[in-house]
């Protein structure tokens, strides 16, 4: 929630500083995923960190996530029966 | 001799699929070659497939192996002959699939574990100076009990400061099903079947409550990743693209991945939690009830089993345990997601677990319905195993008898069938709230339906309740 809150600042800002930046590429059509992806990936960092402190903070007063069952470590070639 | 390109693979330049007795192999055509030779010698393929999350493969040769050329089939497509082909690089033989499987037929958590598996290879593809050039829930397959890429040729040389070509793919193919199937509806999973790349994102949009949006993932990833979509759809001008740098692009994966990770279906509190049979068999009629199954699978021998009705897989098991790769469908996403979770605990390499309805089963779709291949085209299997199932097709579906035989002799050369008769306590459920107009649904009127497709090789009362068990051989 708190990786929401920070970004959801940034996430106001105008998308056209995106276009911006020196020439990079061109694309086609699904430019928007592109122009999007590039805002995302610059703030991502901002989030990975956030991310990262606020599970820290819930770990400590007890409220981290239960580690989910369904995917054991993936299965390396030693649980491979051939 | 059949080396026509198979028919999902017509799209990408790099490369194609192709046959040739019966073997799969994997044209890289020279246009791709630097990328190829990217991807073996920078050591990103070994760490991959030693990390069991790439399929591996053995180069045949530099151009091709014109083998038996000398006797072509008359119906050798006219479209590809390996031998002339000036185009081709190199000439692949991957491990093979047992059986592909498709996104619309993955229950919540093998879907999850397919998205993560992609980023982890894209993941790792950076480190390496490569990148996936798409991110398709179709170059996931399941194989020996794990999710494993399948696609080699989708690994390009990462141009430094590029965005991930893959991105509106992996949203699409991963993302908006995942969300769909846990804030809205796990049925909503059924979207993959009719939109082969993927959710729409301004569909997802649509369809997702406003709480998905206190989800900062779904927020950014859909629900604006629709509204860009949509504001530049009708940009006729090309637009320049701020630079995007590696390590931006490596915490837009792990974020991304932090995302699929956050998201997660439990079937309680929903239709789906009552989930069990509520087998009608006394403990005894199971113990007996296994035992004549394991020994027809003793007998029979078969090298593949198809489960249909699996349920959570416990039968789907004594094929397994005998180390017989196993397939157990079912229609209820609860049990086939609580069936996974098992056999990845269990680390049971013989089982994949699968949605299907037996009454709509997955058709052939895409161009020219040749993409993606129907059920009985993956078939048949070896045996099948239809345990208390016919009730729920000849009364909750009013398939008549002789139509479930005829359907069977295309899915399997060997059965293994019970029948459910009237007076089960199961079938009475059945019946309570329908005209009974079900007077040929007799043990009789079974065995005789089924004699026309099949022999009887053995069959057994179940002790302890009214069933029957058959073992059947289809007739040639």
């Amino acid at each position: 929630m708190l990786g929401w809150m920070v970004s959801s600042v940034m996430l106001t800002a105008d998308p056209t500083i995106v276009l911006h930046g020196p020439l990079l590429a061109y694309v086609d059509p699904g430019a928007g995923s592109f122009l999007l992806q590039a805002l995302l990936a610059a703030m991502a960092g901002i989030i990975v960190t956030v991310n990262l402190y606020w599970q820290k903070i819930k770990t400590l007063f007890g409220m981290g996530s239960k580690p989910d069952d369904s995917e054991t470590p993936p299965a390396g070639p030693e649980s491979r029966d051939e | 001799m059949n080396e026509s390109p198979l028919g999902a693979s017509f799209r990408d330049p790099s490369g194609f699929l192709f046959e040739r007795d019966g073997v799969l192999y994997r044209r890289v055509q020279r246009s791709y070659a630097a990328h190829y030779d990217c991807l073996m010698q920078s050591g990103l393929y070994t760490q991959l497939v030693d990390a069991g999350q790439l399929i591996p493969h053995e180069t045949i040769d530099s151009a091709i192996d014109p083998g038996p050329a000398s006797n072509p089939a008359p119906d050798l497509a006219p479209e590809f002959d390996p031998s002339t082909d000036s185009d081709g690089y190199l000439t692949l033989k991957p491990e093979r699939v047992d059986f592909v499987s498709y996104p619309y037929e993955w229950s919540f958590s093998q879907l999850r574990a397919a998205a993560l598996l992609t980023l982890r290879v894209q993941q790792t593809a950076l480190q390496f100076g490569m990148t996936l050039k798409d991110a398709s829930a179709y170059n996931v397959q399941f194989h020996h009990g794990a999710p494993v890429f399948i696609d080699t040729l989708s690994f390009e040389i990462y141009e430094p400061d590029s965005p991930w070509i893959g991105y509106r793919q992996f949203c699409q193919h991963f993302l908006a099903p995942l969300a769909l199937m846990s804030y809205c509806d796990i049925r909503l999973a059924k979207l993959l079947r009719v939109n082969l790349d993927g959710v729409p994102l301004d569909l997802a949009r649509k369809l997702l409550p406003r709480r998905a949006w206190l989800n900062i993932h779904l927020f950014m990833h859909i629900r604006m990743h629709a509204g860009y979509q949509s504001r530049y759809q009708t940009v006729t001008e090309k637009v320049k693209v701020r630079p995007v740098p590696k390590k931006s692009l490596e915490n837009l994966l792990t974020a991304l991945a932090s995302g699929v990770e956050k998201l997660q279906w439990d079937a309680s509190g929903t239709e789906w939690a009552d989930y069990t049979d509520g087998d009608s068999y006394s403990e005894g009629a199971e113990a007996h009830k296994r035992q004549i199954v394991g020994d027809y699978l003793d007998r029979a021998q078969p090298k593949s089993v198809w489960d249909l009705g699996a349920n959570t897989g416990e039968y789907s098991r004594l094929a397994t345990q005998r180390g017989i790769r196993t397939l157990a469908f079912d229609v209820d996403p609860a049990c086939v997601d609580r069936n996974y979770r098992a056999m990845r605990r269990e680390r049971d390499t013989n089982l994949l677990p699968l949605l299907l309805d037996l009454a709509n089963p997955s058709p052939g779709l895409g161009w020219a319905h040749e993409e993606r291949a129907s059920l009985v085209d993956r078939g048949p299997a070896d045996l099948v195993m239809a345990l208390a199932l016919i009730h729920h097709l000849a009364i909750s579906n009013n398939v008549p008898l002789e139509r479930i035989a005829d359907w069977f002799a295309r899915l399997a050369n060997r059965l293994i069938i019970e029948f459910v008769p009237k007076s089960d306590p199961k079938v009475q459920v059945l019946l309570a709230n329908r005209a009974d107009g079900f007077d040929n649904y007799t043990t009789k009127a079974f065995e005789s339906a089924f004699a026309s497709r099949f022999e009887t090789e053995a069959s057994s009362p179940i002790p302890g309740s009214d069933r029957q068990l058959y073992l059947m051989r289809r007739l040639s």
